[in-house]
């Protein structure tokens, strides 16, 4: 166990560098938890758009139907109503629709005086929505105005007052419809446990092959690998040590992660979605290991191995659904990240956070799926390091 | 003298592998995994598109056609823009369209209730069509029992609602906040236009490298090779950003067309860089790999805070504290983007670029005091 030993030798020259990564790492993954959604989505609420309100017309009809937008949507202040403080705030979905209510409005619906036609110039007294047209929130907002809107007309047409009209709609609008979702509930959002694990896909790869990858250059150096070559010790013994002291600092780093998760998610892990969690994390350290293996083999230079792992895990993170939720990405990008272990990952862990009581077994076949990735990334760093022995 | 320098410069920079990846391959693979990601989330997450629903109408499974809620469900389904897509099931096959996303919502026609997967604005938007058909129901219900004689008229009003808004776009230009990622990597790769500048400062000075010691024993004036090494760095890196730039146009990132702006912003960009680079490597205090752990924690600090990892990080600080995003050097390069892709007039985009070229003729000045006329003792 030579080899075994100086590993861990060579290891704590890189232990400051090491940790600061491990906090660099730790920060921003608590970040990310810090801000991540902590909807349980258990039973059903009626989503709302953000939307401010420029009343010029002042009249009882406005304001009623800025209360009735109030109580129905989230109403937001922005600075002013001028142009560019529109767009930048419509840019920013700080607000997703603005409308202007103009002077005249309350006189026109009360005399019934709107036009059909969408342009403001044919329809003075039309309400005026500043939106991005083609969206779901403009579309919904235009809904909910059209409703209230239509509901007082009818109203007003039967020969009601603008007083009634408004109070028998606010009686009206009560009526509601059973809207639910299905049997045994929903998990509408992604746990907060899913996603500190899931980030870890991205977290043990950039850290893994930074922290190890300069270890194992070490032993890439020429003097030491003659020396060590025209030793008694086998090339298979060497490699086989190696890699046995790489897993021990694997499992060392995730046992930090895993406690950090501890802390920071209040005991969760301490269930069997967390069990599970786990158990995905260590085959995907795995992973990341071999791929830190493979990558020590293949440069001899530290700022090569900074840029592989910022390329590998920032990609993987990207096209895998780490940073961007699966369901987003296209066709194309979800077919060509089969071939990658992080698409499997993250499979497991999206299936563990919502389906653990039905897809066990396709969660095992994704584990497995990572474990023979790790196979394969270890057979190439052996091939790499063969190779490089047969050169010399 | 001046271009027998630049030309080498140039030749060293090509060379040297870790400084074209972070200010040319990086950000272009950083550019293609963002497009790849969020390429398809704008259409998924905003774009409104025909509502999938499964409508499940009592025992027999089939829809009720004759009933007002149906009518209303098919009536919405039809046209140019339709709001709904209508499919007919049982109630299993319903249930099995929802699990399987097929379906955003079952409509239960026998007694008007709605079951959807999650909370969510499509799901919003079905509750508001059905709820107003029972409010509907109940106006006419109301109107009926206080004024029979008004139904006929209350029809006919029902019948030609007129137009209660009009709709505006805040913009013609690209509404699409992902491209705010796009934009901070351009700023990116131009703060990491610092890590050649610092090198070639490295170079130039007789304590930090034997190349300094080499220059400075050379007949050549000292303002002559650092024009001609700043000259060179900002013709290579200003060619990667053109390079960049015609790749995410290829991507189909819209930048919108005022070329001639960008391309500006983009040449003053690379010489904040390379101004920042002078600045960072000219102290003889620290190492190199220092120099560039520098470098790159204030090019990535300043890029994350122009929304580079996170978006509305920049919108964040605009509303609490604006000073930084007039300052920082990366909020700059993105806004001029920003103003030049949204707004309609220059006004704004020559504000942030004024700052940005007034930063860099500071940073150029304090650059330029710091390496020139070093004497040394003993090297």
């Amino acid at each position: 166990m030579q080899v075994f030993k100086s590993y861990f030798k060579v290891q704590k020259k890189y232990l400051g560098f090491m940790f600061m990564y491990i906090g660099i790492m730790t920060g921003v993954l608590s970040a990310v938890t810090a801000n991540a959604s902590r909807n349980s989505g258990e039973t059903y609420r009626t989503a709302t758009v953000k939307f401010a309100v420029f009343d010029r017309d002042k009249s009882a009809a406005s304001s009623a139907l800025t209360d009735y937008l109030s109580e129905t949507h989230a109403q937001k202040e922005i600075a002013g109503d001028d142009k560019k403080t529109i767009q930048d705030e419509l840019y920013a979905r700080n607000v997703e629709n603005v409308l202007l209510i103009p002077e005249g409005f309350g006189e026109a619906l009360a005399n019934g005086s709107f036009s059909s036609s969408k342009d403001a110039a044919d329809n003075p007294a039309a309400l005026e929505i500043i939106t991005i047209p083609g969206t779901q929130a403009a579309r919904y907002f235009e809904t909910a105005i059209d409703n209230y809107l239509g509901i007082i007309h009818m109203y007003l047409s039967a020969g009601y007052t603008v007083e009634e009209a408004n109070s028998r709609t606010a009686e009206v609008l009560k009526q509601e419809v059973d809207v639910s979702l299905p049997d045994g509930g929903s998990q509408a959002a992604h746990s907060n446990l899913y996603t500190f694990f899931n980030y870890l896909g991205w977290v043990m790869v950039a850290l893994l092959i930074s922290v190890i990858g300069p270890v194992l250059q070490v032993y890439n150096k020429k003097e030491l690998r003659d020396r060590i070559s025209c030793s008694s010790y086998k090339f298979m013994n060497m490699n086989s040590e190696l890699f046995f002291g790489v897993i021990v600092t694997g499992l060392g780093i995730t046992l930090i992660l895993v406690l950090l998760s501890v802390v920071m998610l209040q005991g969760a892990v301490f269930s069997e979605k967390g069990l599970y969690l786990c158990l995905n994390a260590v085959c995907y350290l795995f992973v990341a290991l071999s791929l830190a293996f493979l990558a020590g083999k293949l440069t001899n230079r530290q700022e090569h191995l900074s840029m592989m792992a910022n390329v590998i895990s920032l990609g993987m993170a990207f096209l895998c659904g780490i940073f961007v939720p699966a369901e987003y990405l296209g066709d194309g990008v979800v077919k060509a990240s089969h071939l990658l272990p992080a698409y499997w990952f993250n499979q497991a862990n999206m299936n563990i956070d919502f389906h653990l009581g039905t897809e066990k077994l396709f969660i095992f076949i994704c584990m497995g799926v990572q474990l023979l990735f790790a196979a394969l990334f270890v057979i190439l760093g052996l091939l790499a390091a063969r190779r490089q022995a047969v050169a010399h | 003298m001046f271009i027998h320098n630049m030309k080498y410069t140039i030749r060293s920079l090509v060379k040297s592998r870790v400084s074209l990846f972070w200010a040319f391959i990086f950000p272009l693979a950083l550019a293609t995994f963002m497009y790849l990601a969020f390429g398809n989330i704008l259409s998924v997450d905003e774009a409104f598109s025909p509502i999938e629903v499964a409508v499940v109408s009592g025992e027999t499974g089939t829809a009720e056609e004759t009933s007002g809620i149906t009518y209303l469900l098919d009536a919405l389904s039809e046209g140019d823009e339709p709001i709904l897509h209508v499919t007919a099931y049982s109630e299993d096959e319903a249930k099995q369209a929802l699990n399987d996303g097929k379906a955003d919502g079952i409509v239960y026609t026998s007694d008007i209730r709605l079951v959807v997967k999650k909370s969510s604005i499509n799901a919003g938007i079905l509750e508001s069509i059905l709820t107003q058909y029972r409010q509907n129901e109940a106006v006419i219900a109301d109107i009926a029992k206080a004024h029979p004689e008004k139904l006929q008229e209350l029809v006919d009003s029902a019948m030609s609602r007129p137009s209660f808004y009009v709709e505006k776009a805040s913009t013609d230009g690209n509404q699409n906040p992902y491209t705010n990622y796009f934009y901070a990597i351009f700023a990116m790769s131009c703060l990491f236009a610092s890590f050649s500048s610092l090198d070639s400062t490295s170079r130039l000075q007789a304590n930090t490298s034997p190349l300094g010691i080499r220059k400075c024993v050379s007949s050549g004036h000292k303002l002559t090779l650092i024009l001609s090494d700043f000259s060179a760095l900002l013709l290579v890196h200003f060619a990667t950003e053109v390079i960049a730039l015609g790749y995410m146009r290829l991507l189909g990132i819209d930048f919108g067309e005022k070329y001639g702006a960008i391309l500006l912003t983009l040449l003053l960009g690379c010489v904040f860089g390379l101004a920042m680079g002078v600045i960072i490597g000219a102290p003889s205090k620290f190492g190199y790999p220092m120099k560039v752990g520098i470098a790159i924690s204030v090019s990535m600090i300043l890029s994350v805070l122009s929304d580079l990892v996170a978006a509305g990080v920049k919108d964040m600080i605009e509303h609490h504290a604006p000073l930084i995003n007039r300052i920082n050097p990366a909020a700059l390069i993105s806004n001029c983007f920003y103003s030049l892709n949204v707004y309609d007039g220059y006004g704004r985009y020559f504000e942030n670029l004024i700052i940005l070229a007034i930063e860099s003729a500071v940073l150029i000045f304090i650059g330029y005091l710091m390496i020139r006329r070093n004497k040394y003792a003993s090297i």
